[in-house]
């Protein structure tokens, strides 16, 4: 018995020293189970977190495409109705500011709004070009003349001035070819003289689809004549002051009233 | 008629800002989408 005892003992021992390591690893890998389930949690945390982060970006996507969109299409019409105003003015440099603002305000329409404009008057008239300075300032007024077709287009147009772009223009209605006129032979009561060059709607042409009916309907072209010499005009004038004499520099004379001055720097003819 | 253009090409400065400022935000999320973190 007493030979057998201490090998117990021993052996109680040795049992708790295991005991005791295995308690020792059960903790530490409960510890590790801790840690690893910690961390599985925190990654469940940045998947979600970069799942709602994606989402987001995917919405802002979707937003600021929509938007990006958008303000491309915004500014090809903003591009377009620039190019659109800078071409009148282009164009057009020669006329009214109303007149432009009424060509700029016809683009943007489609005909059902009444309006439509042919042209200028000075788009169908023609001049030989040792005439055209004297002509284009005694014309200057009736030359800025907005072509339209119809009485109906003219009222459109000027509705369009009072409610919309704002000032004044003169409508010239193309409705001419209906009317079957003869060219008129206007009585001149003072003889032709040799500095006389012509009466001036001799001097100008219109081009269809006007033609030269036009030029009846323009009154002032009938009632003008070019002379060569300013002494000449003046005379003339003097006498006859229900006509306008008209010099090559563009000055002229009606009654007592004489108008000139420089020419503008445009080219007016088409 | 001038002033219109003015105006207009004023109007157009302001659209050509916001489509590159839609534009470069746009990139901005592509480049953020793509991101590997």
């Amino acid at each position: 018995m007493s030979k057998v005892w201490p090998r117990y003992q021993r052996q109680e021992q040795e049992l708790l020293e295991e005991a005791l390591h295995h308690r020792e690893r059960a903790q530490a890998a409960d510890l590790h189970w801790q840690s690893v389930l910690e961390r599985s949690s925190s990654l469940e945390q940045i998947v979600r977190n970069a799942q709602e982060r994606i989402t987001e970006l995917r919405r802002e996507q979707h937003e600021t495409t929509a938007r990006a969109e958008s303000s491309r299409d915004a500014l090809a019409g903003g591009r377009a109705r620039r190019a659109s105003v800078e071409q009148i003015l282009n164009d057009r440099s020669y006329t009214a500011d109303a007149v432009q603002k009424l060509f700029a305000s016809n683009q943007g329409r489609n005909d059902s709004d009444g309006f439509r404009a042919v042209g200028v008057l000075a788009d169908y008239a023609e001049v030989e070009q040792q005439y055209e300075s004297a002509v284009e300032q005694f014309l200057r007024d009736e030359l800025e003349y907005v072509v339209v077709e119809t009485f109906d287009v003219a009222r459109a147009g000027i509705a369009i001035l009072r409610e919309e772009v704002g000032g004044r223009a003169t409508f010239f209605v193309d409705s001419l070819r209906k009317l079957n006129l003869q060219p008129n032979q206007p009585i001149v009561p003072f003889e032709f003289e040799k500095q006389t060059v012509s009466r001036l709607d001799r001097l100008v042409e219109f081009r269809d689809p006007l033609g030269p009916a036009a030029k009846q309907f323009l009154p002032r072209l009938q009632s003008a004549f070019l002379v060569a010499e300013a002494a000449v005009a003046e005379r003339l004038a003097r006498e006859n002051p229900a006509y306008s004499f008209v010099t090559p520099d563009g000055t002229t004379y009606q009654g007592r009233v004489v108008s000139g001055g420089r020419p503008p720097k445009r080219d007016l003819w088409a | 008629m001038k002033r219109e253009l003015r105006s207009l090409d004023a109007e157009v400065l302001q659209l050509e800002h916001a489509s590159s400022e839609a534009q470069s935000a746009l990139q901005h999320i592509e480049e953020e989408l793509r991101a590997p973190d």
